[in-house]
């Protein structure tokens, strides 16, 4: 596959690729996520001669993605006996600014907070948009029913964080001039009535 | 009870809370800025394939082999066997059990202890018991075995086993594993320890079949005196590390009729070679004729 061809099938799937690695990346530094971005794109574009069927281009990226953050998560001490090349400086390649997820701090927080599985789990079905069946394959899983009830978990896990988030906060959300109710406010209330219920089973 | 059955049929929090906004956020930030210089990255990168320092590849290696290194120089503890014991319970007593111990060839002064307990049993009876332990000091297994099957032929035990006396002694990883022996260590460790030990180097890294003895001369000498029973090949090589604690090493041939063939002129023929703290006793065979 010719350089142009790779970025040609690369680029409707650019957007989603990059920021399922940065949000996968959660907990680990700005460059982590760099690094595996890059590492997954080089590994995709060398390996693209392998990818039979075009069609399934975007679940091969994504795989080569997660594969190449579980590696990086496996063997952290490694990376240190790799050469940065000074050659590289003069080839830049950012893919994320400082900002970049500045908009969506407490959801990746809580991210940050899940397992590796389990965030990528439902990153692949939020932001890749892959079915119960293709994520099953992706993470190697014998059951669909597996990743059920993992998305499920991951999901009311997402969401207790983020209230915990909301309660170690209180200052900020006292100081809100307007006083309606919101969606989290009422999420917030429900959430402390369900602590309740299950102090007193 | 009925709350608690409600909340765990249904969960408000998903009813309430959806993460699809917060997820859709994400998924809306846009990268297509980078996607410009991707085709140079990629071109530059697919070029130079990245590569370990040289620096931390030196540096790796030295680590490496030190580390190898101290590994094998780790002394470790190994229990040597220097003999073994037979130890037996038996009702029989003097003259039946003199008659056995004679009869199995064992030696009454030296090799034998004996043990008596008396016991009652529960109805009130008097029951003698002789306890009998045997030392077969530098006897390898299969001679105390043939010892041991002597001596069940020629009396009755109640039991009989047959145990190992070890010493414990240290060495560094790789003298154990090379199976050398340092000669150095006749100070540190026992006569019966040492012989052990030659005798385990004459088996494994030799092919001479031969016994290994310390002799302490009037003069206050230790000497190792191999007694060389049979050897197969032109030349026998026998290691020994750090050879100058030992003052002496002798190598006999004994009366071995098995040897016919192999004649030893004489101790001349026996060179004993220094090379770098390591010795080397050879054994040359040589013609009739000659």
């Amino acid at each position: 596959m010719t350089k142009s061809e790779f970025i040609q099938l690369l680029t409707p799937h650019y957007n989603d690729a990059v920021n399922y690695c940065g949000a996968l990346c959660m907990g680990s530094d700005k460059a982590e996520a760099e690094d595996v971005i890059q590492q997954a794109l080089l590994k995709a574009y060398e390996k693209s001669d392998t990818l039979r069927d075009p069609a399934r281009f975007r679940s091969w990226l994504f795989q080569i993605i997660t594969r190449c953050f579980y590696d990086s998560v496996r063997a952290p001490f490694w990376k240190r006996f790799v050469s940065f090349d000074p050659a590289e400086a003069d080839t830049k390649f950012v893919v994320y600014e400082e900002d970049t997820f500045s908009n969506n701090t407490q959801l990746l927080t809580a991210l940050s907070q899940l397992s590796e599985k389990e965030r990528s789990a439902i990153l692949l079905f939020e932001i890749g948009g892959f079915s119960i069946k293709e994520i099953k394959e992706m993470q190697n899983e014998s059951s669909e029913s597996a990743i059920k009830s993992r998305l499920s978990r991951t999901r009311t896990k997402l969401k207790e964080i983020m209230v915990a988030m909301d309660e170690a906060t209180p200052s900020s959300r006292i100081a809100e001039s307007n006083p309606k109710l919101e969606t989290s406010d009422l999420y917030h209330e429900t959430s402390k009535v369900i602590h309740e219920i299950k102090s007193i089973g | 009870m009925r709350l608690l059955k409600l909340y765990t049929k249904s969960n408000l929090l998903d009813d309430i809370m959806s993460l699809s906004n917060p997820f859709n956020e994400l998924k809306s930030v846009d990268h297509s800025r980078s996607l410009h210089n991707l085709s140079q990255w990629l071109d530059h990168k697919s070029k130079t394939p990245r590569k370990m320092r040289p620096l931390y590849k030196v540096a790796a290696s030295i680590l490496i082999t030190g580390l190898v290194l101290v590994a094998c120089s780790i002394p470790v503890e190994q229990e040597q066997e220097i003999g073994y014991m037979i130890k037996g319970v038996t009702t029989e007593f003097s003259p039946k059990m003199k008659q056995g111990l004679e009869a199995a060839e064992m030696d009454m002064n030296s090799e034998v202890h004996l043990n008596v307990t008396v016991t009652e049993d529960t109805e009130g009876n008097t029951v003698r018991n002789a306890e009998v332990v045997m030392l077969l000091p530098e006897a390898d297994r299969a001679a105390a075995e043939a010892k041991m099957a002597s001596l069940q032929k020629h009396l009755t035990f109640q039991k009989l086993e047959l145990l190992p006396i070890e010493e414990e002694i240290e060495q560094p990883l790789y003298e154990a594993a090379l199976s050398k022996f340092n000669l150095h260590w006749g100070n540190k460790v026992s006569d019966e320890v040492m012989v052990a030990k030659i005798n385990e180097m004459l088996q494994k890294n030799s092919n001479i079949t031969g016994k290994a003895e310390i002799i302490h001369t009037e003069d206050g000498k230790k000497l190792v005196e191999i007694r060389v029973e049979d050897f197969s090949g032109d030349k026998s090589t026998l290691d020994f590390i750090d050879v100058e604690s030992i003052q002496e090493i002798r190598v006999h041939k004994s009366k071995n009729k098995n040897t016919v063939d192999i004649q030893l002129k004489e101790e001349s023929e026996i060179e004993l070679e220094d090379e770098n703290g390591t010795a080397h006793i050879k054994i040359r065979k040589i013609k009739k004729d000659q």
